[in-house]
């Protein structure tokens, strides 16, 4: 223990720290200043970013006693007597704000550079910004907004980039930042690992590492006597169901008998210190009989196979999901042109700066009896003491997560409550549930509350990835060009488990043809259980990766058939009145053709030219389109119940909530229902809180995935201000002395042609009334067909195209993207501020999947174990982005939106292999880019690349329809 | 996590004696190599002995025909420096390209030749300029400092305190960056002085090295062109997944080009 006396934000401090502590725990832990981030504990992401004497400086890594005697500022400093600071008030403006937890280190970071500018007089410059930045990571917002902020705090006159869109209601189509963007930019906003309950124990798990093998003995007697632990569970101890699943419950909770991935969980540790739990899980012994792996999707499906699930019953095949449409020889025999390639997508990272974090709280816990007193914030008002099994996790499906916990723990449903936290980015990625049945066990077994946080490693090895997949597609076509039949097989690596492997690799077997209206279709997709980590959800649902094998072939078709590329996606794209494969017509809202003109328009502005050169470097631009479902479809129930309530605040004015369990993920969903419920009530959208994800306080939103929130849940938001509008209306009828039907709300004031009554006055009388105020609504969304039975699968289609120029060195194949040209119909823009967040965020994502991504797996072990080895887009490859926002109004969806959260991720990575081909001649098969690779096969003259980054082996061969 | 008992350094003998007493204590300069390697258990230090008050360790100047930097001069202090950039210009480009504002902001001289990180691009500066590293016990040449991966001619309780670069009529450094890390994956020191030309390489083998065939080339014709045609080999370049052995070979050809053409147009 020493001394550390240091300022920070201008406070005193002087404590006694322990040596070996960092400026992260310091602030974090001993000051409770939870502004300050942690991503990666390992001086990788920047978000712990703290100035010390005016230069910023990653606290995870700076020793607490190096502060002794300096000045340290954080976030929570930034802003002065309410007054925000010029960068806080330009991350707002510009919507450089989505899930926020990369926010607090980003602002120092650009605090840093611009104090140090100004002392010396300069103007801050976009590489300035870029080089500072170099290794602060955001996985949300794309760059170009926090450039953009960082330009405009400098004093520049830089204006938040927010496309045309048209015409915006009260609040609807306003662009306004996320309402909990202040919290997040002022360091006020609490992610999990922000909260701290009295008595409050730490849990690590012990991990199979190895990836396959049966477990002999579980020994934890060793663990159990290390001072300061208090819980040492295995499967033995599970009082409930021990396995959980999304799909299908097929992943134990604790192992018992096997474990089929090195990220199995086999016992979990709770104790007084993060590091008693870490020692404790050295003192587990495990024994296992090692069994050989399957880490190869087809000879996954040969007859003799290890098999990872010995009572599944078609052995290793997880699925297989089959389209048919029309009569594939009959549409290869009216094609002139044929190309029939194989491509390969690798298993990806979602990289949310957040890693996983659940706290576990006891039914009847009590902060008292440690001390303490009960965080009335946390657990929403007096009402709510912890009277149940309370799980404070960020989570994208909260009664999910409530159902599966209380299987585990043998409680009904109603004795468990979740409640959902801020989520330092999701993408699909935290679906899966992880720690939170965990955390719930330990904390019932402890009886105090428990708080399990994943270190980025493990975050790294558990949770289930973007699937890895093999795609032989067969694209036939007429000499004029019209598309007359596509053949696919497409083979998953599902990993371990089931996860959602089902959904996702439906939906990359749905799209296999493109947005396209293909008269003749055949496709067959197999989803495969192997020793890898399991895939699930992320962004794009598989569509992402049968885009980039579907717009591959459609340039190459083009070449062959001699026609310009845009010209032929435009013959052949869906329209109002076309079939898709799964056999929906199209009856509304399908903006592909205008998207498609949009990116064209701009892209052959001035002097245009596919490609040209600048001494070494060569520049080509490519194009891909792209569509993706909004909403579960396939026949599953898709609905969402919200509620909202309207009251007078007599400070305030009227206020109003709604209340829904959908998360927010930094996607800016809170925005857009308040949007919705404020045009509804003639509320300014400030008025109107959201309160997300608390089982016991919030309706069932349903999932947040397939980018069905602002369409589910929007409507389910509005139609519930509207039910609380009906219930209003008549007492304003009665005010003004009109018919109900004819009110309208707007400002603030309920108006019957020049008569108009305020909303307030109305609440008013419904106070002296007893009126109830408060309305639930259950949406249904319109009702979806199963695949195969030809019907509509899915209730609305969003759209985009999107131009890329890359830039390419041909001394050594470097691959820039240099510039996006997107267009996206997104039915109808309910924030542009937000919804253009999506589309950088989105594009900049696609560009890793195309240059940099791949998480490796070697046998089952990950390679990319550790953030240094996932190559994620950071700012040094932001491109600069055009966007435009098309708006194809869907009957149905709240205002017309469809939804856009995938969207802008799907199309990105196949328009820079077209780029790629049409600069150097080298069509690349296999992603991401390999530099190495392209390099030779430029030197070579060579026509394509099957090898990407982190490859080994060339791509098998695969027959249509599968082995069998 | 690791436990470490944290001192600071008051004078240089001080520091040298902590050493010499404890085997197992380590300095600390900016901690950006020493600390996530601690963190991640790659290391376990009893006790980390801070250089940070050593100011006489810090800054640059010109001593007759070198400049001389201080162990303990962060990234960002070279990359501003004006004493440096008349000097040698090639290290301030060098410094202003590592890592970001944080690591720049921290990180020292120093630190990184003491971890001789393969693909460090101090390391490739000090070597092709012919610089001599002045610990507390001796002068030692670059050319007997880096020994091997990770590794260098430092004893245990040895301290760096200063470098001194001889200037060079012309330089340039230009690395190929790691997509993730923006480590070199190949990065190229090349120099011209009146004892001719020399290209010091980095990132392509488990240590910095001499590319002396295309040394050869440039002695006659200082001038990108003079290596064309010349094809790189070497026995012992790193072949991982980031690059083959291969790519490496065409980078260090591609990197030296760009380093001459810059050198030769800088003057
Ligand atoms: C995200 C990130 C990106 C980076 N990018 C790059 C990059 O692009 N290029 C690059 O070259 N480097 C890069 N680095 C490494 C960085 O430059 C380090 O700062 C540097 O290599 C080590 O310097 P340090 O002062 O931090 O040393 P420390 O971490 O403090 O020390 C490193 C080792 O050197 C010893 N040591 C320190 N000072 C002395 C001395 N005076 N005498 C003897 N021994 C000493 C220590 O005991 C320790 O063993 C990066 C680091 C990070 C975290
Ligand atoms: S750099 Fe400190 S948490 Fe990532
Ligand atoms: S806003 Fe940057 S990581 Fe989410």
């Amino acid at each position: 223990m020493s001394r550390l006396q240091m300022t920070v934000n201008g406070q005193e401090v002087d404590i006694n720290v322990d040596d070996s502590r960092y400026l992260s725990q310091v602030l974090r832990d001993d000051l409770r200043m939870t502004g300050t981030k942690i991503g990666c504990n390992e001086a990788e992401c920047g978000i712990c970013t703290v100035l010390v004497d005016g230069t910023p400086v990653v606290s995870c890594v700076y020793p607490a006693l190096k502060a002794n005697g300096r000045r340290i500022e954080t976030i929570e400093g930034l802003d002065q007597h309410g007054e925000l600071h010029p960068l806080q008030q330009a991350f707002l403006d510009h919507g450089a704000v989505q899930c926020g937890i990369c926010t607090p280190g980003v602002i120092m970071t650009a605090k840093g550079l611009l104090d140090q500018k100004s002392a010396v007089g300069e103007t801050v410059t976009e590489a300035d910004i870029k080089s500072a930045l170099k290794d602060s990571y955001c996985r949300c917002t794309g760059y170009q907004s926090i450039i953009n902020a960082i330009l405009q705090a400098s004093g520049q006159n830089v204006a938040p980039y927010i496309p045309a869109t048209q015409a915006a209601g009260q609040t609807v189509g306003q662009p306004r930042p996320n309402p909990n963007s202040l919290a997040k930019i002022t360091g006020k906003a609490r992610f999990t690992d922000d909260y701290n309950f009295p008595g409050m124990l730490y849990a690590r798990t012990k991990r199979a590492g190895i990836p396959h093998g049966r477990i002999l003995s579980i020994n934890t007697a060793a663990a159990r006597k290390l001072a300061g632990v208090h819980a040492v569970l295995t499967h033995a101890d599970i009082p409930g169901r021990n396995l959980h699943g999304v799909v299908v419950a097929d992943w134990p909770v604790l192992c018992a008998d096997k474990v089929r991935y090195v990220g199995d969980a086999v016992a979990i540790v709770a104790a007084d210190t993060p590091e008693i739990a870490e020692a404790a899980l050295e003192l587990i012994e495990v024994d296992y009989q090692v069994l050989p792996i399957v880490s190869d999707v087809i000879a996954a499906l040969r007859p003799n196979s290890t098999l990872v699930h010995e009572t599944h019953a078609e052995g290793n095949l997880l699925k297989h999901i089959k389209v048919r449409k029309g009569d594939l020889n009959a549409g290869f025999a009216a094609a002139d042109v044929v190309v029939d390639q194989t491509y390969r997508t690798p298993t990806t990272e979602h990289l949310f700066l957040e890693p996983e974090c659940s706290i576990g709280v006891p039914a009847g816990y009590n902060p008292t009896k440690f001390g303490g007193n009960c965080d009335l914030l946390a657990v929403r008002g007096e009402r709510a003491k912890h009277d149940k099994t309370t799980i404070y996790v960020g989570s994208q499906i909260p009664y999910t997560d409530r159902d599966q916990a209380a299987a585990a723990l043998g409680v009904p449903p109603d004795r468990v409550r979740v409640v959902a936290t801020l989520m330092g980015g999701g993408f699909g990625g935290k679906e899966d549930i992880v720690g939170q049945i965990h955390a719930a066990l330990l904390a019932e077994a402890c009886k105090r509350p428990v708080k399990m946080l994943y270190t980025r490693q493990e975050s790294l090895m558990v949770h289930p990835k973007r699937h890895a997949t093999i795609i032989r597609i067969r694209t036939g076509a007429t000499s004029e060009g019209k598309l007359t039949a596509v053949e696919a097989t497409l083979y998953g690596d599902g990993g371990a488990y089931a996860s959602l492997s089902d959904k996702v690799l439906t939906r990359a077997t749905t799209h296999a043809t493109g947005p396209y209206d293909v008269p003749h279709v055949n496709v067959d997709c197999f989803a495969v259980f192997t020793n890898n980590v399991p895939c699930g959800a992320f962004r794009g649902f598989g569509v992402t990766q049968s885009c980039f094998a579907v717009e591959s072939n459609m340039d190459m078709l083009a070449e062959k058939l001699g026609l310009d590329p845009v010209e032929f996606r435009r013959m052949n794209a869906l329209d109002v009145g076309s079939v898709t494969a799964t056999g929906q017509i199209l009856r509304e809202s399908a903006g592909l053709n205008e998207c498609i003109d949009k990116v064209d328009f701009d892209m052959r502005g001035q002097n245009f030219r596919w490609t040209w050169d600048e001494g070494h470097l060569r520049y080509a631009w490519g194009l891909a389109v792209g569509y993706k479902n909004t909403g579960l479809g396939g026949g599953a129930p898709d609905k969402a119940t919200a509620e909202v309530e309207v009251w007078l605040d007599r400070q305030k004015g009227p206020q109003a909530e709604v209340r829904i369990s959908s998360a927010e993920l930094g996607q800016g969903l809170p925005g857009v229902l308040a949007a919705c419920v404020g045009e509804e009530l003639g509320l300014p959208a400030e008025q109107v809180n959201v309160l997300l994800g608390d089982t016991d306080f919030c309706p069932d939103g349903g999932p947040t995935t397939a980018s069905r929130q602002s369409y589910v849940s929007g409507n389910a938001a509005r139609l519930a201000a509207r039910a609380v509008a009906a219930k209003l209306a008549p007492l304003a009828a009665g005010f003004l002395g009109c018919d109900a039907a004819t009110l309208e709300f707007i400002d603030g004031e309920i108006i019957a042609g020049e008569e108009s009554v305020s909303v307030a006055e109305v609440l008013t009388l419904a106070e002296a009334s007893a009126t109830s105020t408060v309305a639930q609504y259950e949406y249904w969304a319109p009702k979806t067909e199963p695949l195969g039975s030809g019907g509509d699968m899915h209730f609305a289609f969003g759209f985009c195209a999107q131009a890329v120029l890359c830039e390419i060195d041909m001394r050594t194949a470097e691959v820039n993207v240099r510039q996006v040209i997107a267009a996206h119909d997104v039915g109808r823009a309910l924030n542009p501020l937000t919804l253009e967040g999506q589309i950088e965020g989105g594009i900049v994502m696609c560009i890793g999947y195309a240059l940099t991504e791949h998480y490796i797996q070697e046998q089952g072990e990950p390679w990319t174990n550790v953030m240094a080895r996932y190559k994620t887009p950071s700012i040094v490859h932001a491109p600069k982005i055009i966007s435009h926002i098309v708006e194809h109004n869907t009957a149905d969806g709240p205002f017309g939106a469809k939804g856009v959260g995938e969207l802008p991720s799907i199309p990105t990575s196949p328009a820079i292999t077209n780029a790629i081909y049409r600069a150097t001649g080298v069509r690349v098969r296999s992603l991401p880019v390999d530099q190495d690779e392209l390099l030779k096969a430029i030197r070579t003259s060579a026509t394509e690349v099957e090898l990407a980054w982190g490859d080994r082996d060339p791509i098998p061969t695969i027959k249509f329809g599968g082995e069998r | 996590m690791h436990a470490f008992e944290y001192q600071h350094a008051e004078t240089i003998e001080g520091a040298a004696e902590f050493l010499t007493q404890d085997n197992k204590a380590q300095l600390l300069a900016g901690g950006m190599t020493l600390l996530p390697a601690l963190k991640s258990s790659l290391v376990a230090p009893t006790a980390l002995i801070d250089l940070k008050g050593l100011i006489e360790l810090k800054g640059a100047c010109v001593d007759g025909d070198a400049l001389v930097i201080g162990a303990l001069t962060t990234h960002v202090e070279v990359a501003e420096s004006e004493v440096i950039n008349s000097a040698i210009p090639a290290l301030t480009r060098l410094a202003a390209n590592i890592g970001d504002a944080q690591v720049r902001n921290r990180g020292t001289l120093g630190g990184s030749l003491a971890s001789n990180d393969p693909s460090a691009d101090y390391p490739a500066a000090v070597l092709g300029l012919e610089a001599v590293i002045r610990t507390n016990r001796r002068d030692i040449p670059a050319a007997e400092f880096f020994t091997g991966k990770f590794e260098t001619a430092l004893q245990t309780d040895e301290i760096i305190l200063a470098v001194r670069f001889p200037i060079p009529e012309q330089a340039a450094y230009v690395k190929f960056p790691n997509p993730a890390s923006h480590f070199a994956i190949v990065g190229v020191m090349v120099v011209r002085d009146a004892r001719g030309p020399r290209i010091a390489v980095t990132g392509a083998s488990a240590c910095v090295f001499r590319a002396r065939e295309l040394e050869d080339a440039l002695r006659t014709d200082f001038n990108e062109h003079a290596l064309d045609g010349l094809k790189f080999h070497r026995e012992d370049l790193i072949d991982d997944l980031y690059a083959t052995a291969e790519y490496r070979a065409h980078l260090v050809m591609a990197m030296a080009r760009r380093a001459v053409a810059m050198a030769s147009t800088r003057g």
